[in-house]
């Protein structure tokens, strides 16, 4: 199952729960046992203060950014989506 | 290679036999210049402090690259705790020299460079950050200073580094060959400059296309041939050669910039980090400034505990410690002076782990840290220059102090508080005019303003980093912005829930 975890919010620069939604709106994502670290800021606190993970499975999305790659908020869900299929495959 | 004593520092400078003009002249002795040794002293210090057992916790970090302690100017940060002892160590060096003391602009400068070559690599499969990581090992196997030079003269401020009338403006390559590059151009303002073993070169501005032979960043060791330093002038700096040290106010330890020039200079491969890849320019002057304005939050507190120490010397000495006002002041300046401490911390308590492994400083915290050190330095000033009185500015000098026939008037009638001796509180007088607008105003008030960024590049990174549109919605959903209009008695007996 894909897990959404999230940080406390207190600065969010993306919707969080709207990324969250669109992701479990997809199937054929939820399904994947894979794990997404959403923290509203750059400040990535839900991650460990990290922009990005060596856990496998995986991904740290920090505001404008989803493992340490600067992505526009209206291009997240695209990219995670592109990111969760590439590790699925 | 162990750590250096501050000896063994001097001597090294002394052999790098820099191509140093000052007044018009080449000074070949200028570890021994009376106007150059003070800054020369300061740096000497982050060596001298780092081989104490007090003062170790601050002054070294443990290298991740070989496992060995080495000085925390050549570290890469590796934790937010990192982050922190780094501000912690500047408000350190800052008390002990009441002055700018130079070595943080090469750490901030890998420190950059280290998270721009990893991304750079990953992006477009080029190989600097390797070669960076190879060269960060070479300075802190050697405990090498290392000078961090990032601005450009910049010549016309609307036109592109392609476009401006003289090319040598904005340091560019002149040549590509198949051992290297060739660079020509100058960077201003380079503080510590020579007091430096190495010189790490950045772009100064977010480069578009068209100016790729612009987006230049590389080392070269600071004797490098071609390069030169022409050594700026600080307000009163001559007082330095006078004979005696009391008007200097500060006369150990000073600050330093150069105007460094790089005529045709050759840089090898091996220590090119960037070559045209405008895209990655932006990033690096926005991780070097941010990082700068960071360490600002911890020397300029620094000379600010100094300063607000000569300014409770003065009040104790003018016997007006009891005044309300003077107490008053004082808390002020301190207020001040913790603030942008708080800034400096509470950057580096926020700051993440970049994709290199490396941690980098929260940048919007980092940017308020710097837009306070635009400011409070000039009012923590004031207060001072307040409190000590119009006797900084107008007093007799050294020489007439110690006149035969104007020594025993200016000792009567110099003197304050009865147990003070006249020339203690000369001393202290010319200390507050050496951090207020004297030599030292240059580090704790000019470079407060310009250094690391103008005002005006910070409240641009605030603008962009602030979140305004969650601020709007936090208003909107209290104010009941879009709501129907209820009675208030409903409103109140809602069960509370965020929207």
């Amino acid at each position: 199952m894909l897990k959404i975890v999230y940080c406390g919010g207190c600065n969010p620069h993306i919707d969080r729960e709207g990324l969250a939604a669109e992701l479990a709106a997809d199937q054929r994502l939820t399904a994947l046992d894979m794990v997404v670290y959403i923290s509203g800021c750059q400040r990535s606190c839900r991650s460990g203060k990290r922009l990005v993970l060596d856990t496998p499975g995986t991904l740290v999305v920090a505001g404008e950014h989803l493992d340490g790659t600067p992505v526009a908020a209206a291009e997240l869900a695209g990219r995670i989506r592109d990111k969760l299929r590439a590790a699925k495959e | 290679m162990a750590l250096k004593t501050p000896q063994e520092f001097v001597q090294s400078i002394a052999d790098l036999k820099l191509e140093i003009y000052l007044f018009g002249e080449k000074v070949d002795d200028y570890v021994n210049h009376p106007l150059i040794r003070p800054s020369i002293n300061c740096i000497a210090m982050t060596y001298d402090l780092a081989a104490k057992p007090e003062y170790e916790d601050l002054m070294l970090a443990t290298s991740h690259l070989t496992g060995k302690k080495v000085n925390r100017f050549a570290h890469i940060h590796q934790s937010t705790e990192d982050l922190v002892k780094k501000v912690k160590m500047q408000r350190l060096l800052g008390q002990k020299t009441g002055s700018c003391f130079q070595r943080c602009v090469g750490m901030d400068a890998i420190n950059a460079l280290y998270s721009v070559t990893y991304e750079c690599d990953q992006a477009k499969g080029t190989t600097y950050h390797e070669k960076f990581r190879q060269y960060v090992q070479y300075l802190q196997d050697n405990d090498l200073v290392a000078d961090g030079a990032m601005t450009d003269p910049k010549g016309d401020r609307s036109l592109p580094p392609h476009k401006q009338s003289d090319p040598d403006v904005y340091l560019h390559i002149v040549e590509r060959r198949d051992d290297g590059i060739v660079v020509r151009g100058a960077k201003a303002h380079q503080t510590g400059a020579c007091n430096s073993h190495e010189i790490i070169v950045m772009p100064t501005i977010a480069m578009r296309e068209g100016d790729e032979d612009y987006a230049v960043s590389f080392s070269v060791p600071a004797n490098a041939p071609g390069v030169f330093y022409i050594y700026g002038r600080q307000s009163c700096d001559t007082r330095k050669i006078e004979e005696n040290a009391l008007d200097v106010g500060n006369s150990q330890f000073g600050g330093q910039e150069a105007l460094m020039v790089f005529d045709n200079v050759f840089v090898p491969w091996d220590r090119v980090y960037m070559d045209g890849e405008i895209e990655f320019s932006g990033a690096l002057v926005e991780r070097f400034a941010g990082f700068h304005r960071q360490s600002y939050g911890g020397c300029k507190s620094g000379v600010g505990d100094v300063l607000i120490g000569a300014a409770g010397l003065a009040a104790d000495m003018n016997g007006v410690t009891k005044a309300s006002h003077i107490k008053d002041k004082l808390i002020e300046m301190n207020h001040l002076n913790e603030t942008l401490y708080s800034c400096g911390i509470a950057c580096s308590a926020e700051g993440t782990r970049m994709p290199a492994g490396n941690y980098q400083i929260d940048m919007l915290l980092a940017n308020v840290c710097k837009q306070n050190v635009t400011r409070f330095p000039y009012e923590i000033a004031r207060l001072a220059e307040d409190i000590a009185g119009g006797m900084m500015v107008t007093m007799p000098s050294a020489q007439d102090l110690f006149g035969e026939k104007t020594g025993p008037w200016v000792e009567k009638l110099m003197a304050g508080q009865c147990d003070t001796p006249t020339v203690d509180r000369m001393r202290v007088m010319r200390l507050v005019e050496n951090l207020t607008i004297g030599a030292g105003a240059v580090g704790y008030r000019t470079e407060s303003m310009h250094g690391a960024g103008s005002p005006q590049a910070q409240r641009i990174m605030i603008a962009r980093q602030s979140n305004m549109e969650h601020k709007k919605k936090l208003a909107k959903d209290i104010a009941g912005v879009g709501d129907p209009v209820e009675p208030i008695k409903d409103k109140v007996l809602k069960p509370t829930g965020s929207k």
